[in-house]
């Protein structure tokens, strides 16, 4: 029992160098001094504070469940507001047509499908607006704010509707895009008609209309059997560069500043959308313009004057 | 600050103060207990968000208690209980070679294996009080406020774990 107490008291460093010294004599020492010793050398990992406390915050943010505590508190005047309250969203309901809205934020792309099971795939920065409500057989309305590519099921007329122009199909595959100043459709497939600045006109598969610099005009021949940007590639023939630059802003989530840079030159060409230094590269490398990405999200492009 | 907002875990200051100061020693523990690093950093992570989003309910003088408590329980909810096998550092000052005769380098070796096997055979509560004074260097005293038991519980795991040590281990 004496040698129980005296262990212990060894190990919590508690003994007076005298009381230390008799234990040091005692047989079991030796033994229980290696246990000791040994059980002290093994090591657990040494954890990086600052780093482990960055990873908690990211943790708690992600949870971000702070409970807040609402203490109810009624009475008969809140009951009465309530009740109020609950006949008026109720009438808004019934009386009105709640418009949905899908986005696709910058640097994402949002796939959505349409009551009727058209498929519409939203690309970055762009917002599609419809009243469910409204749609029916002989019916089928959207709007458009940016591009989106249509994947359009059989059926009545289908209208997108941009500030640029009206789109109206009846099933089809098709892309449409809305930039300030700038718009463009696309038909991959069935009968587009564009209505566009009074313009109106029919598109075949195969055939774009574009509308740039204030003059609208179709063409011919389509660059692949789908838009290239839902393949995570944006591609231009004969854009200005403005345009590009705009879309790079899109992709990238970033902003762009010129510097003595023509923006209304033309580039053709293409860029990934997944790496911005190589988008970078095959913007501006052909153009013989320099970059700098010190700012990674506030890129400054500038003339090569070498 | 007003001196009552020193011991307000809601304040981020105070609150990374504890987290930093307690850090370690209850991964450390999670560690006595479930024998795997990541997962007991992960159950120290998980405990600590637990205190932060509680922060208003919890005394600032019972939070390193219920730190311990919480990841007690945590662990027994929701790991399974594995053998707890600790590892000594690639070289470890008690590793020195460099004038040792290889029949004791052998015996070490051997001696550490055993140690490594018995201390994975205690149960749960004689190795995370015995490896808490062990490794962390935790008196009786703050082993037992932190595991929310009286001095003596942890005198008796100490001796009953030393015991059970002796007797699995052979001499050198």
């Amino acid at each position: 029992m004496e040698e129980e107490k005296n262990i212990l008291k060894w190990l919590n460093g508690d003994m007076s160098d005298r009381e230390l010294a008799a234990f040091k004599q005692t047989s079991a020492y030796k033994k229980y001094a290696q246990i000791a010793q040994y059980a002290s050398d093994l090591k657990p990992n040494q954890l990086n504070t600052a780093q482990a406390y960055a990873a908690f915050k990211n943790k708690a943010e992600a949870k971000n469940t702070k409970p807040k505590v609402i203490k109810p508190n009624f009475n008969w005047i809140s009951a009465a507001a309530a009740a109020v309250v609950a006949v008026l969203i109720t009438t808004y309901f019934i009386f009105s047509n709640p418009a949905t809205t899908t986005e696709a934020k910058l640097a994402q792309l949002t796939q959505t499908q349409l009551p009727d099971q058209s498929e519409v795939l939203l690309n970055s920065g762009s917002l599609l607006t419809y009243v469910k409500n409204d749609w029916d057989k002989n019916k089928r309305e959207v709007k458009l704010k940016g591009e989106a590519y249509f994947k359009v099921t059989k059926g009545s007329n289908f209208i997108v509707e941009t500030s640029a122009g009206k789109v109206q199909v009846l099933g089809t595959q098709f892309n449409v895009k809305e930039r300030k100043d700038y718009f463009e459709v696309h038909c991959y497939e069935g009968r587009v008609r564009v209505d566009h600045g009074g313009k109106k006109l029919v598109l075949t598969p195969g055939e774009r209309y574009r509308f740039i610099n204030g003059t609208g005009k179709k063409m011919t021949g389509l660059p692949a059997t789908q838009p290239s940007w839902t393949l995570d590639e944006s591609s231009f023939d004969a854009i200005p560069l403005k345009y590009v630059l705009n879309e790079l802003e899109r992709k990238f989530d970033i902003t762009i500043t010129t510097q003595s840079i023509d923006v209304d030159q033309l580039f053709a060409g293409s860029f990934g959308n997944k790496n911005l230094d190589k988008a970078l590269r095959a913007v501006t490398v052909p153009l013989g313009i320099e970059y700098d990405d010190t700012n990674p999200k506030n890129i400054r492009l500038y003339a090569n004057n070498q | 600050m007003k001196s009552s907002d020193l011991k307000d875990l809601c304040k981020e200051p105070v609150f990374k103060g504890f987290y930093d100061s307690f850090l370690q020693g209850a991964k450390n523990f999670a560690l006595y207990k479930c024998g795997d690093e990541a997962q007991a950093l992960d159950l120290t992570q998980e405990a600590f968000i637990k205190i932060w989003e509680n922060c208003s309910c919890v005394d600032f003088a019972k939070a390193k208690t219920y730190l311990f408590t919480t990841i007690n329980n945590m662990f027994l909810n929701t790991v399974k209980h594995n053998k707890v096998v600790l590892n000594y550092e690639k070289n470890s000052n008690t590793d020195d070679k460099s004038f040792q005769d290889p029949v004791y380098i052998l015996e070490e070796k051997e001696f550490k294996l055993k140690l490594q096997q018995a201390i994975a055979n205690l149960n749960e509560g004689q190795r995370e009080v015995f490896l808490m004074n062990r490794i962390d260097g935790k008196k009786y005293r703050e082993i037992a406020e932190l595991l929310d038991i009286s001095v003596k519980a942890v005198e008796k795991r100490m001796s009953l774990a030393l015991k059970s040590l002796r007797e699995e281990i052979p001499n050198i």
